[in-house]
Protein backbone atom coordinates (compact mmCIF):
# COMPACT_ATOMS: atom_id res chain seq x y z
CA UNK A 1 0.00 0.00 0.00
CA UNK A 2 1.39 3.35 -0.94
CA UNK A 3 0.40 6.97 -1.26
CA UNK A 4 1.71 8.54 -4.46
CA UNK A 5 2.74 12.17 -4.39
CA UNK A 6 2.98 13.63 -7.85
CA UNK A 7 3.66 17.24 -8.79
CA UNK A 8 1.12 17.08 -11.61
CA UNK A 9 -1.56 14.71 -10.38
CA UNK A 10 -1.39 15.55 -6.70
CA UNK A 11 -1.96 12.84 -4.12
CA UNK A 12 -3.15 9.37 -5.20
CA UNK A 13 -4.41 7.20 -2.39
CA UNK A 14 -3.94 3.40 -2.61
CA UNK A 15 -7.52 2.20 -2.74
CA UNK A 16 -10.86 3.91 -3.36
CA UNK A 17 -12.40 1.75 -0.67
CA UNK A 18 -9.95 2.79 1.99
CA UNK A 19 -11.29 5.29 4.49
CA UNK A 20 -9.03 7.88 6.01
CA UNK A 21 -10.04 9.75 9.09
CA UNK A 22 -8.70 13.25 9.01
CA UNK A 23 -9.49 16.37 10.99
CA UNK A 24 -8.53 18.89 8.34
CA UNK A 25 -8.20 19.17 4.58
CA UNK A 26 -5.99 22.00 3.48
CA UNK A 27 -6.20 23.57 0.06
CA UNK A 28 -3.05 24.21 -1.92
CA UNK A 29 -4.02 27.81 -2.66
CA UNK A 30 -5.23 30.75 -0.59
CA UNK A 31 -9.02 31.34 -0.54
CA UNK A 32 -9.53 28.40 -2.92
CA UNK A 33 -11.37 25.43 -1.44
CA UNK A 34 -10.38 21.86 -2.37
CA UNK A 35 -12.39 20.19 -5.13
CA UNK A 36 -14.06 16.84 -4.49
CA UNK A 37 -13.74 14.29 -7.33
CA UNK A 38 -14.98 10.76 -7.88
CA UNK A 39 -12.82 7.78 -8.84
CA UNK A 40 -12.90 8.86 -12.49
CA UNK A 41 -11.58 12.30 -11.64
CA UNK A 42 -14.91 14.01 -12.24
CA UNK A 43 -15.72 16.86 -9.92
CA UNK A 44 -18.75 15.90 -7.84
CA UNK A 45 -18.91 18.46 -5.10
CA UNK A 46 -17.72 21.63 -3.49
CA UNK A 47 -17.88 23.05 -0.04
CA UNK A 48 -20.28 25.64 1.27
CA UNK A 49 -18.33 28.89 1.24
CA UNK A 50 -20.32 30.55 4.01
CA UNK A 51 -23.56 29.97 5.85
CA UNK A 52 -25.43 31.43 8.76
CA UNK A 53 -28.55 31.07 10.87
CA UNK A 54 -29.57 34.33 12.51
CA UNK A 55 -32.46 35.95 14.31
CA UNK A 56 -33.65 38.85 12.20
CA UNK A 57 -34.29 41.91 14.33
CA UNK A 58 -32.89 45.38 14.79
CA UNK A 59 -29.88 43.78 16.47
CA UNK A 60 -29.55 40.51 14.54
CA UNK A 61 -28.28 37.59 16.62
CA UNK A 62 -26.13 35.02 14.87
CA UNK A 63 -27.13 31.60 16.17
CA UNK A 64 -24.50 29.67 14.25
CA UNK A 65 -22.56 29.98 11.06
CA UNK A 66 -19.34 29.66 9.17
CA UNK A 67 -17.24 32.34 7.50
CA UNK A 68 -19.71 35.04 8.52
CA UNK A 69 -18.14 37.81 10.58
CA UNK A 70 -21.26 39.87 11.13
CA UNK A 71 -24.82 40.66 10.05
CA UNK A 72 -25.85 44.28 9.44
CA UNK A 73 -29.47 45.37 9.32
CA UNK A 74 -29.74 48.51 7.19
CA UNK A 75 -33.54 48.63 7.12
CA UNK A 76 -36.35 46.36 8.16
CA UNK A 77 -36.05 43.23 6.03
CA UNK A 78 -32.63 44.09 4.58
CA UNK A 79 -29.33 42.65 5.81
CA UNK A 80 -25.68 42.57 4.81
CA UNK A 81 -24.06 39.19 5.39
CA UNK A 82 -20.39 40.05 5.89
CA UNK A 83 -17.85 37.29 5.24
CA UNK A 84 -14.95 36.63 7.59
CA UNK A 85 -12.69 35.65 4.69
CA UNK A 86 -13.41 36.79 1.12
CA UNK A 87 -15.08 34.32 -1.21
CA UNK A 88 -13.03 33.19 -4.24
CA UNK A 89 -15.33 35.01 -6.67
CA UNK A 90 -18.38 37.29 -6.65
CA UNK A 91 -20.23 34.86 -8.93
CA UNK A 92 -21.42 32.52 -6.20
CA UNK A 93 -24.86 31.08 -5.71
CA UNK A 94 -26.85 31.48 -2.55
CA UNK A 95 -30.07 30.80 -0.74
CA UNK A 96 -32.18 32.76 1.71
CA UNK A 97 -34.99 31.05 3.55
CA UNK A 98 -37.07 31.89 6.63
CA UNK A 99 -38.05 29.68 9.53
CA UNK A 100 -41.74 29.36 8.88
CA UNK A 101 -44.43 29.77 6.28
CA UNK A 102 -44.99 33.36 5.25
CA UNK A 103 -46.53 35.16 2.27
CA UNK A 104 -43.26 36.86 1.42
CA UNK A 105 -40.66 37.35 -1.26
CA UNK A 106 -37.02 36.99 -0.42
CA UNK A 107 -33.61 36.53 -1.94
CA UNK A 108 -30.33 38.20 -2.81
CA UNK A 109 -30.53 41.86 -3.82
CA UNK A 110 -29.54 42.05 -7.49
CA UNK A 111 -26.07 43.49 -7.96
CA UNK A 112 -25.23 43.23 -4.28
CA UNK A 113 -22.92 40.24 -4.49
CA UNK A 114 -19.29 40.95 -3.67
CA UNK A 115 -16.51 38.72 -2.40
CA UNK A 116 -16.72 40.34 1.03
CA UNK A 117 -20.47 40.63 1.63
CA UNK A 118 -23.88 39.86 0.15
CA UNK A 119 -27.15 41.72 0.70
CA UNK A 120 -30.31 39.72 1.29
CA UNK A 121 -33.90 40.82 1.78
CA UNK A 122 -37.33 39.67 2.91
CA UNK A 123 -40.49 41.54 1.87
CA UNK A 124 -44.18 41.04 2.45
CA UNK A 125 -46.54 40.60 -0.47
CA UNK A 126 -47.19 44.36 -0.32
CA UNK A 127 -43.48 45.06 -0.81
CA UNK A 128 -42.69 46.22 2.71
CA UNK A 129 -39.49 45.00 4.35
CA UNK A 130 -40.17 42.29 6.90
CA UNK A 131 -38.31 40.55 9.72
CA UNK A 132 -39.47 36.92 9.69
CA UNK A 133 -37.69 35.83 12.88
CA UNK A 134 -35.09 33.19 12.12
CA UNK A 135 -33.43 33.43 8.72
CA UNK A 136 -31.05 30.97 7.03
CA UNK A 137 -28.53 31.95 4.36
CA UNK A 138 -25.89 29.94 2.52
CA UNK A 139 -23.43 30.63 -0.27
CA UNK A 140 -21.84 28.18 -2.72
CA UNK A 141 -19.47 28.58 -5.62
CA UNK B 1 -24.87 42.86 28.05
CA UNK B 2 -24.06 42.49 24.35
CA UNK B 3 -22.51 45.06 22.08
CA UNK B 4 -23.26 45.98 18.49
CA UNK B 5 -21.93 48.49 15.99
CA UNK B 6 -24.13 51.34 14.76
CA UNK B 7 -23.73 53.89 12.00
CA UNK B 8 -25.85 56.07 9.74
CA UNK B 9 -26.95 54.27 6.61
CA UNK B 10 -24.77 55.68 3.80
CA UNK B 11 -27.76 55.36 1.44
CA UNK B 12 -30.34 56.94 3.69
CA UNK B 13 -31.02 58.63 6.97
CA UNK B 14 -31.77 55.62 9.11
CA UNK B 15 -29.47 53.60 11.33
CA UNK B 16 -27.52 50.44 10.45
CA UNK B 17 -26.91 47.91 13.21
CA UNK B 18 -24.08 45.43 12.74
CA UNK B 19 -23.89 42.41 15.02
CA UNK B 20 -20.68 40.36 15.10
CA UNK B 21 -21.12 36.61 14.76
CA UNK B 22 -18.34 35.78 17.18
CA UNK B 23 -15.85 34.55 14.56
CA UNK B 24 -14.00 37.86 14.95
CA UNK B 25 -13.91 40.25 17.89
CA UNK B 26 -16.11 43.33 17.64
CA UNK B 27 -13.18 45.70 17.24
CA UNK B 28 -12.03 43.77 14.16
CA UNK B 29 -15.57 43.73 12.75
CA UNK B 30 -15.79 47.48 13.32
CA UNK B 31 -12.77 48.01 11.08
CA UNK B 32 -13.53 45.27 8.55
CA UNK B 33 -17.32 45.46 8.02
CA UNK B 34 -18.31 49.03 8.93
CA UNK B 35 -17.64 52.50 7.51
CA UNK B 36 -15.62 55.22 9.21
CA UNK B 37 -17.68 56.84 11.93
CA UNK B 38 -19.32 53.61 13.08
CA UNK B 39 -19.30 53.10 16.83
CA UNK B 40 -19.65 50.27 19.31
CA UNK B 41 -22.59 50.56 21.73
CA UNK B 42 -24.40 48.38 24.24
CA UNK B 43 -27.64 46.92 22.90
CA UNK B 44 -29.37 48.30 26.00
CA UNK B 45 -28.77 51.81 24.69
CA UNK B 46 -30.93 51.10 21.61
CA UNK B 47 -34.71 51.58 21.53
CA UNK B 48 -36.38 48.67 23.29
CA UNK B 49 -38.67 47.59 20.45
CA UNK B 50 -37.58 47.32 16.85
CA UNK B 51 -40.97 47.58 15.15
CA UNK B 52 -40.13 51.18 14.22
CA UNK B 53 -36.56 50.36 13.19
CA UNK B 54 -36.92 52.33 9.96
CA UNK B 55 -37.70 55.41 12.06
CA UNK B 56 -34.56 55.08 14.17
CA UNK B 57 -32.26 58.08 14.03
CA UNK B 58 -28.69 58.44 15.20
CA UNK B 59 -27.85 61.78 16.81
CA UNK B 60 -24.24 61.89 18.02
CA UNK B 61 -24.15 58.68 20.07
CA UNK B 62 -27.84 58.24 20.80
CA UNK B 63 -30.38 56.25 18.81
CA UNK B 64 -33.99 57.34 19.15
CA UNK B 65 -37.25 56.90 17.27
CA UNK B 66 -38.28 59.80 15.05
CA UNK B 67 -42.00 60.10 15.80
CA UNK B 68 -42.90 61.71 12.47
CA UNK B 69 -41.25 58.82 10.64
CA UNK B 70 -43.01 56.36 12.92
CA UNK B 71 -46.31 58.00 12.00
CA UNK B 72 -45.54 57.62 8.28
CA UNK B 73 -44.57 53.96 8.79
CA UNK B 74 -47.85 53.38 10.61
CA UNK B 75 -49.83 54.99 7.80
CA UNK B 76 -48.10 52.74 5.30
CA UNK B 77 -48.85 49.69 7.45
CA UNK B 78 -52.52 50.65 7.75
CA UNK B 79 -52.81 51.31 4.00
CA UNK B 80 -51.40 47.84 3.32
CA UNK B 81 -53.76 46.33 5.88
CA UNK B 82 -56.86 48.00 4.47
CA UNK B 83 -56.28 47.23 0.78
CA UNK B 84 -57.76 43.70 0.92
CA UNK B 85 -60.47 44.84 3.34
CA UNK B 86 -61.60 47.58 0.94
CA UNK B 87 -61.65 45.05 -1.90
CA UNK B 88 -64.03 42.89 0.11
CA UNK B 89 -66.28 45.88 0.79
CA UNK B 90 -66.27 46.76 -2.92
CA UNK B 91 -67.57 43.29 -3.75
CA UNK B 92 -70.23 43.52 -1.05
CA UNK B 93 -71.25 46.95 -2.37
CA UNK B 94 -71.64 45.65 -5.93
CA UNK B 95 -73.70 42.69 -4.74
CA UNK B 96 -75.90 44.99 -2.66
CA UNK B 97 -76.51 47.20 -5.69
CA UNK B 98 -77.41 44.16 -7.81
CA UNK B 99 -79.92 42.94 -5.24
CA UNK B 100 -81.20 46.34 -4.19
CA UNK B 101 -80.04 45.80 -0.59
CA UNK B 102 -79.18 48.56 1.87
CA UNK B 103 -75.59 49.78 1.42
CA UNK B 104 -75.44 52.03 4.48
CA UNK B 105 -73.31 49.70 6.60
CA UNK B 106 -71.00 48.96 3.70
CA UNK B 107 -70.47 52.63 2.93
CA UNK B 108 -69.82 53.31 6.61
CA UNK B 109 -67.18 50.58 6.73
CA UNK B 110 -65.51 51.85 3.54
CA UNK B 111 -65.37 55.34 5.04
CA UNK B 112 -63.97 54.00 8.30
CA UNK B 113 -61.19 52.25 6.42
CA UNK B 114 -60.47 55.30 4.27
CA UNK B 115 -60.24 57.55 7.33
CA UNK B 116 -58.22 55.23 9.51
CA UNK B 117 -54.93 56.90 8.66
CA UNK B 118 -56.27 60.13 10.15
CA UNK B 119 -56.06 58.45 13.57
CA UNK B 120 -52.29 58.39 13.12
CA UNK B 121 -52.15 62.17 13.13
CA UNK B 122 -53.79 62.42 16.55
CA UNK B 123 -51.70 59.66 18.15
CA UNK B 124 -49.24 61.03 20.68
CA UNK B 125 -46.91 58.13 21.40
CA UNK B 126 -45.51 54.94 19.90
CA UNK B 127 -47.85 52.67 21.86
CA UNK B 128 -50.83 54.52 20.37
CA UNK B 129 -49.40 53.96 16.89
CA UNK B 130 -48.83 50.26 17.59
CA UNK B 131 -52.42 49.89 18.78
CA UNK B 132 -53.90 51.17 15.54
CA UNK B 133 -55.29 48.45 13.33
CA UNK B 134 -57.80 48.22 10.51
CA UNK B 135 -59.48 45.28 12.16
CA UNK B 136 -59.60 46.30 15.81
CA UNK B 137 -60.63 49.94 15.71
Amino acid sequence: MSIILDGTNGITLPSPSTLYSVTQIQSAASLTPPIIKDSAGTEIGRFCLAWCKFNSSASPTVVQGFNVSSITQGATGFWNVNFTNPLPSANYSGFVTPDGNYAITLGIIPGSQTTTYCQVYVKTSSGAGYNPGVLYVGFFG
Amino acid sequence: MSRVIIYKNPNGTNVCVCTPSGELDIETVLIKDCPIGAMIVDTESLPEDDDFFDAWELNDTTVSVNFSKAQELTKTRLRNERTPLLAVQDILFQRALETGSDTTAIVAEKNRLRDITKLVDVATDLDSLRALSCTSS
